[in-house]
């Protein structure tokens, strides 16, 4: 499916913009490729902390040295 | 994962930074189970239950993060389940203007091949025109990421002119924010920085007015050398084109949107290496 930055591409710039849009959807994530972003992750570990100890449940802790969200 | 469990994704440099209770827990985390990044289940007390960093068989990987979980919630015991609701932690990436006038791009990236041996840059020999071959298509894992750019830099992508034929440089310092794009690496070690481009030049031109809206267009090319962990002995050469198109409200005097994409050859060692190929994208959308 096409995102909106794809129609507004091909809309923009018709046959052209159509042939960028395309280039960008085969190097985009996949659907597949992009499941555990579907993971309602907590950026804020305090808020986790509180949030663990209000449900009584588990901190699945995932780090790395960048925004594990933002590069990856 | 969301079942079961809190689900915190964090900056390792920012936790240690952290002035609350977070940092706190954790360097706990950190004593118990000693890894520099990965993934750690930790009771809300702070004990960590199971951990990973390493894999033993990077392919079976899922497979043992999988184990470590299980393991990790096995120690903790039984949970009530829960229907956590969607969120969306970024919601600027690549979507609208922050309160101080920038914007977070949103990129992407991968290592390619084919798209026509029409489409084979200069300087590419003959014996790796075969990488060309067939329709254009991922030939790696997704790089994701994100570049902030200033209410400064961004404006550089607007029109001095907001007539047809303007055309206009994206200023250096701007265009050598987008090197990274040369390299498929989510790692820093594996990333081209700023200052370790030989050419970054992006021009612009107002192709037509429309309604009030102008519609731009993007042409760039960049060449780097990038030393993977700064050893003079592991270089990488990257050389890319771009092209994009925006769209940009003349009486808004706002850009509403912004595509660009890359294509790219990446060679470690020597400059005459195995041609990896690279792909990359860079989007932005008004809200």
């Amino acid at each position: 499916m096409k995102t909106l930055l794809a129609i507004l591409a091909t809309a923009a710039f018709g046959q052209a913009g159509d042939d960028l849009a395309r280039r960008a959807e085969i190097i985009k994530p996949k659907p597949g490729e992009y499941k555990w972003r579907q993971i309602p992750w907590i950026v804020d570990l305090n808020e986790g902390i509180r949030l663990a100890r209000e449900e009584k449940r588990p901190i699945l802790l995932w780090v790395s040295g960048d925004d594990p969200l933002e590069r990856c | 994962m969301t079942r079961d469990f809190v689900p915190a994704a964090i900056n390792l440099y920012v936790v240690r930074k952290a002035t609350d209770g977070s940092r706190e827990l954790f360097q706990s985390v950190q004593r118990q189970k000693d890894q520099y990044q990965g993934v750690w289940i930790v009771s809300p007390e702070g004990k960590v239950l199971a951990g990973r960093q390493d894999y033993r068989d990077f392919k079976n990987g899922s497979v043992e993060l999988l184990e470590t979980i299980d393991a990790g919630l096995k120690a903790f015991g039984d949970v009530t389940p829960r229907e956590a609701k969607p969120t969306n932690p970024l919601p600027h990436r690549g979507v609208g203007v922050l309160t101080d006038g920038g914007v977070s791009l949103a990129l992407y990236g991968r290592q390619m091949l084919g798209g026509g041996r029409s489409t084979i840059p200069a300087g590419i020999e003959p014996s790796f025109a075969w990488t060309w071959d067939g329709a254009l298509r991922p030939d790696g894992p997704i790089m994701i990421d994100s570049l902030a750019l200033s209410a400064g830099e961004w404006a550089a992508f607007a029109p001095t002119r907001s007539e047809a034929d303007t055309t206009w440089s994206i200023p250096d310092g701007v265009a050598r924010k987008l090197t990274r794009l040369l390299s498929a690496s989510s790692d820093q070690s594996g990333m081209p920085r700023p200052e370790e481009a030989k050419v970054a030049e992006l021009k612009a031109t107002v192709e037509s007015v429309e309604g009030g809206v102008a519609r731009l267009r993007f042409a760039g090319r960049w060449e780097m050398m990038h030393l993977v962990e700064g050893d003079a002995k592991r270089p990488q050469y990257g050389a890319a084109t771009a092209e994009g198109t925006a769209l940009y409200d003349i009486e808004g005097k706002s850009m509403r949107s912004l595509l660009l994409v890359f294509d790219g050859t990446i060679r470690s060692g020597r400059p005459d290496a195995t041609p990896n190929r690279t792909g990359a994208v860079v989007e932005w959308r008004a809200r």
